[in-house]
């Protein structure tokens, strides 16, 4: 009894085990893992760098204070009545200002001021995480502190591994889906052409009993040698049109067959895809950032193939808080799905490349075979 | 030679002359407009801050003599030019952002070392973005480079990694086979014959596993390879610069694994070297990925969908033996195919490296595919297997060997209650011969044989056996023996309890299936055996025995056999003869007349 108890104790976790690996290897789990990776990314980096942040915002802000300060206290000992001489030493506090200014956005200011506005937010650190472990990289938000930094390489050391895999296996899946729409949508036109085919079958049917009718009143009447002539001409016109439609109808359903069995999609219309997903992240961008048309596909191209200058990004100007913060989470999902759409594309146009040059490799055999 | 070479030149040559031209068109593009765009903004920040001190001014000129105290002066003018020092904060930010790294003593232009390090981390898709094109024209065309420079990037760069790896695995076998020679030497053991083949026959399947997992890439060994380079690039790249040692080594591997911020920039000295070390710190990560991505991927697939069957324990012995499986199946279809000495660069670093052993090297270059894979089959399964006969407390089986190319067969039997789910699987191995009796079983059961060939390649597949077992007072071990075509022998055992003397047994038996107990025939016998002569030809007879003990009681009834009689046989002397010819001859003499002729007739032409 205390065997048969134990030894189901045991089996019972084994189980547990196994559905809970099965479910983090299969598509569902593998998506989970990604955007959970990317959230954890999320927290600690904005843990991590939130403080420094702030320290270099009040860096800034005593720079400011110091300067305005020290602008009022040279007034006061100079004659207040003389404009050019105050302007120029304030204009020259104002310069000494820019060099600190410039300074500190090397260090991670962003031009805003502590507590309105913050650049290490949660969803922009979400952003930050999904851009390194895609590769993508912008640079206009980075780790700035020594743990930062280190944090950052391991992040992405075990996180670029874990991208690939990821969009290896939804570009596999997202491939079937799109193989089979496209299937679907081969079997619909054929059917289309199908049910016109057989409409006009029935129209000559149609005319051909009106021509036999006729032929059929007018024999009462007429010679019965013409009669015979004319019946036997309209009866072999009847059989060659009714055998070209049937042929026709024939000649559908093989071409049918013959493109569904081979099952590739064609490269042009993956194309088509992939730029119908450029153009629609460049007009949301359009709409959103007053970009130009250019501006905004450069944006998108440059972001989907993983280049990622960093000299476009969205919500730069210093607009509404809940705005920019949707902007970031609309723009993450954006990447994250063009990453995985992208995947599929590469997936089908690498089988297609595949079957093109197998083709060749055939064709250029038996031109050696015809040579020797 | 000059083919196998000549692709990767050709692919380094295009892309080397792809990346050139890419830089000259950007420089062209785009070289006047950013000292243009820097002077624009700078000059942008100094009107800004001209502004700022004017509003300063009137401001402070206006609210003078509004408040006597100097603070609150002071204080007034401030909240009103809040705005204005935004504005002024923001154009520095922006100039920074659109010029980044623009206004340090050595900031980035659009020379030529510039623009080819700008082509070629764009083309990986590092993107840096110290410079970015920003003209109408640069863009459009940033965006058709990338279209035909990256697909072109990615393959030349899959090559070159492919070539690499190819290369370490052929260093890794060689150091492993100057390992063995040396473990060898050192043992004292005569050297290996070089026309010998490299898995022996005799070998233990351990041993060729112990040396599939050396020959295979480990994946630890791929990583760690990177990851030193990684820090000996980082360490180099850091001698010209002011950087930390951290700091380097957080832009070699952002580098290294394109991901490229741009935060931390090289100084124009030290564009080419960290070029190079950039270029090929990625060639070594693609080929990182590439060949743990090969080995693995399928693995984490495998694990993720076989971890739904049932039974655990059998899952994961079966795992480990499809690996192994897998392991040695890869390594024969690599060595097979000659991929690592077919290459004719392979052969002449081998020839470079040992002249002296040319002529061995060449014996066992390619090893015979057919021979190699027929020689190393499991046996078939063991045909003809039956239950010979069975008794209270033991089992006889026999069958028939199965072909194998391996002489040396042993069998295994597995088997257990069958009606009882949660009954102990016992197992016997290592059975020579083709028959055996199994002991220690329950009487009055019914057992579940299970009877595998093996040899020392593996193991076939499995036949089934059902069997009862008898009970103990009945008589055991009942064999039923055809002598003749319709005589059939019987004997058995006495039982086994021999607190009950037998005085005799008696035998059913019958013709009839579908008859009752009560409908059979029944003859008595003394001894253990019996002979039923003159039975039916080609039908199935039915038999089953008991005792009868002195006291007048009898046993349980032992378990039934069925047995079949051969068909009717033919007597020899029968074939070809005919009472015809007796018949012909009497006609023949009766029809002598006076026109008979005198010779007798021949018969043939007496049927006509």
């Amino acid at each position: 009894m205390g065997r048969r108890h134990r030894r189901s104790k045991v089996t019972r976790v084994v189980n547990l085990v196994k559905k809970i690996i099965a479910f983090f290897f299969s598509h569902i789990g593998l998506c989970a893992l990604v955007v959970g990776y990317a959230l954890l990314g999320a927290v600690i980096f904005k843990a991590v760098e939130g403080p420094h942040e702030a320290e270099i915002q009040e860096l800034v802000k005593s720079a400011r204070e110091k300067a305005v300060d020290v602008v009022w206290n040279a007034t006061f000992r100079v004659n207040r009545l003389d404009s050019k001489q105050w302007k120029k030493t304030v204009l020259d506090e104002v310069k000494r200002f820019k060099t600190v200014c410039m300074l500190s956005i090397r260090k991670g200011y962003d031009g805003k001021e502590y507590g309105k506005q913050a650049q290490w937010t949660f969803t922009g650190a979400f952003l930050y995480s999904l851009t390194v472990i895609t590769t993508i990289g912008y640079g206009n938000t980075a780790a700035k502190t020594y743990i930062g930094k280190t944090l950052t390489m391991l992040y992405a050391i075990i996180g670029i591994p874990l991208m690939l895999l990821f969009l290896t296996n939804i570009g596999d899946v997202m491939a079937k889906i799109f193989r089979f729409l496209y299937a679907q949508s081969i079997r619909l036109k054929f059917r289309l052409i199908l049910w016109h085919k057989k409409r006009k079958a029935a129209k000559i049917r149609r005319a051909n009993s009106l021509v036999s009718r006729l032929t059929r009143g007018h024999r009462v009447k007429a010679d019965s040698s013409v009669d015979s002539f004319g019946l036997g001409a309209g009866a072999d016109v009847e059989d060659l049109l009714t055998a070209r439609v049937e042929m026709e109808q024939l000649e559908v359903r093989e071409t049918a067959a013959a493109q569904l069995e081979s099952m590739t999609v064609p490269i042009s219309l993956v194309v088509f895809t992939m730029l119908g997903y450029l153009g629609v992240g460049t007009t949301i961008f359009k709409v959103w950032e007053g970009w130009t048309f250019l501006e905004s596909f450069y944006f998108c191209f440059i972001s989907l193939t993983t280049i990622g200058f960093g000299d476009k990004f969205p919500s730069t100007s210093v607009s509404n808080t809940d705005e920019a913060q949707e902007k970031l989470v609309i723009t993450s999902i954006y990447l994250l799905f063009g990453m995985a759409l992208l995947a599929m594309c590469f997936n089908l146009a690498q089988e297609e490349v595949q079957n093109k040059t197998r083709w060749i490799a055939d064709k250029f055999r038996s031109k050696e075979d015809d040579d020797d | 030679m000059a083919r196998f070479l000549s692709l990767h030149v050709l692919l380094i040559g295009s892309v080397v002359l792809y990346i050139i031209l890419g830089a000259i068109v950007f420089q062209m593009l785009e070289g006047e407009h950013l000292d243009a765009l820097k002077k624009d903004h700078m000059a942008k920040i100094e009107q800004n801050a001209k502004d700022y001190v004017d509003k300063l001014w009137s401001v402070a000129k206006r609210d003078r003599d509004k408040y006597k105290n100097v603070e609150d002066l002071i204080k007034s003018v401030k909240e009103d030019t809040v705005d204005d020092f935004n504005d002024y904060v923001d154009t520095v930010f922006y100039a920074h952002r659109a010029v980044r790294h623009g206004y340090d003593e050595d900031s980035p232009t659009w020379d030529f070392a510039n623009s080819v390090f700008f082509t070629t981390t764009m083309l990986t898709s590092i993107g840096y973005g110290y410079v970015a094109p920003s003209t109408f024209g640069g863009r459009l065309f940033g965006v058709i480079y990338c279209l035909i420079g990256i697909p072109l990037t990615l393959v030349t760069v899959a090559n070159v990694a492919k070539f690499l790896s190819e290369t370490i695995f052929f260093l890794h076998y060689e150091l492993w086979n100057k390992c063995l020679e040396w473990k060898r030497k050192r043992k004292g053991e005569v050297e290996a014959d070089p026309l010998q083949p490299m898995f022996g026959d005799d070998e233990n399947e351990e041993e060729i596993l112990d040396r599939v997992r050396l020959v295979r890439f480990p994946p630890l060994t791929v990583f760690f390879f990177v990851f030193v380079y990684g820090c000996i690039a980082a360490w180099v790249v850091r001698y010209w610069e002011t950087w930390t040692y951290v700091e380097s080594l957080y832009f070699i591997f952002i580098s290294i694994l394109t991901v490229g911020f741009g935060d931390i920039r090289p100084s124009p000295g030290n564009i080419w070297v960290t070029l190079a070390f950039v270029v090929v710190g990625v060639i070594l990560t693609t080929m990182c990925m590439d060949v743990v991505g090969r080995m693995y991927l399928k693995e984490i697939h495998y694990l993720g969908r076989k971890l739904k069957s049932s039974n655990p324990f059998y899952l994961l012995r079966e795992a480990k033996a499809r690996r192994r499986r897998a392991a040695m199946a890869s390594l024969l279809a690599q060595l097979a195919k000659g991929m690592i000495f077919a290459h004719k660069d392979y052969n002449e670093l081998a020839r470079k490296k040992s002249k002296r052993k040319k002529e061995k090297r060449r014996g066992s270059h390619v090893l015979p595919n057919e021979k190699f894979m027929f020689a190393r089959l499991p046996p078939d399964p063991p045909s003809d297997c039956q239950v010979v006969s069975t008794s209270a407390y033991s089992v006889r089986l026999a069958w028939a060997p199965p072909f194998s190319p391996d002489p040396d067969l042993t069998y295994n039997i597995r088997y257990r209650l069958k009606h009882n789910e949660d009954a102990k699987v016992r197992e016997l191995r290592g059975i020579k011969g083709n028959t055996v009796e199994i002991m220690s079983v329950d009487s009055c059961s019914l057992y579940e044989f299970r009877i595998t060939a093996h040899n020392k390649f593996g193991e076939s597949k499995a036949v089934y056996l059902v069997q009862y077992t008898e009970p103990q007072l009945s008589p055991q071990h009942i064999l039923a023996t055809r002598l003749n075509a319709n005589t059939i022998e019987l004997t058995w055992e006495p039982p086994y309890k021999k607190s009950h003397e037998v005085k005799n047994y008696v035998v059913y038996f019958t013709e009839n299936p579908n008859a009752s107990l009560s409908e059979w025939e029944k003859i008595p016998v003394n001894g253990r055996r019996v002979v039923f002569p003159d039975l039916r030809f080609d039908w199935f007879y039915m038999f089953s025995a008991t005792a009868v003990f002195k006291d007048g009681q009898r046993s349980p009834l032992s378990r039934a056999l069925f047995i079949k009689t051969d068909k009717i046989e033919f007597h020899k002397h029968c074939v070809g003869h005919s009472k015809t010819i007796d018949v012909m001859d009497s006609i023949c003499e009766k029809e002598d007349n006076e026109t008979t002729a005198l010779l007798k007739r021949d018969y043939v032409s007496f049927a006509v």
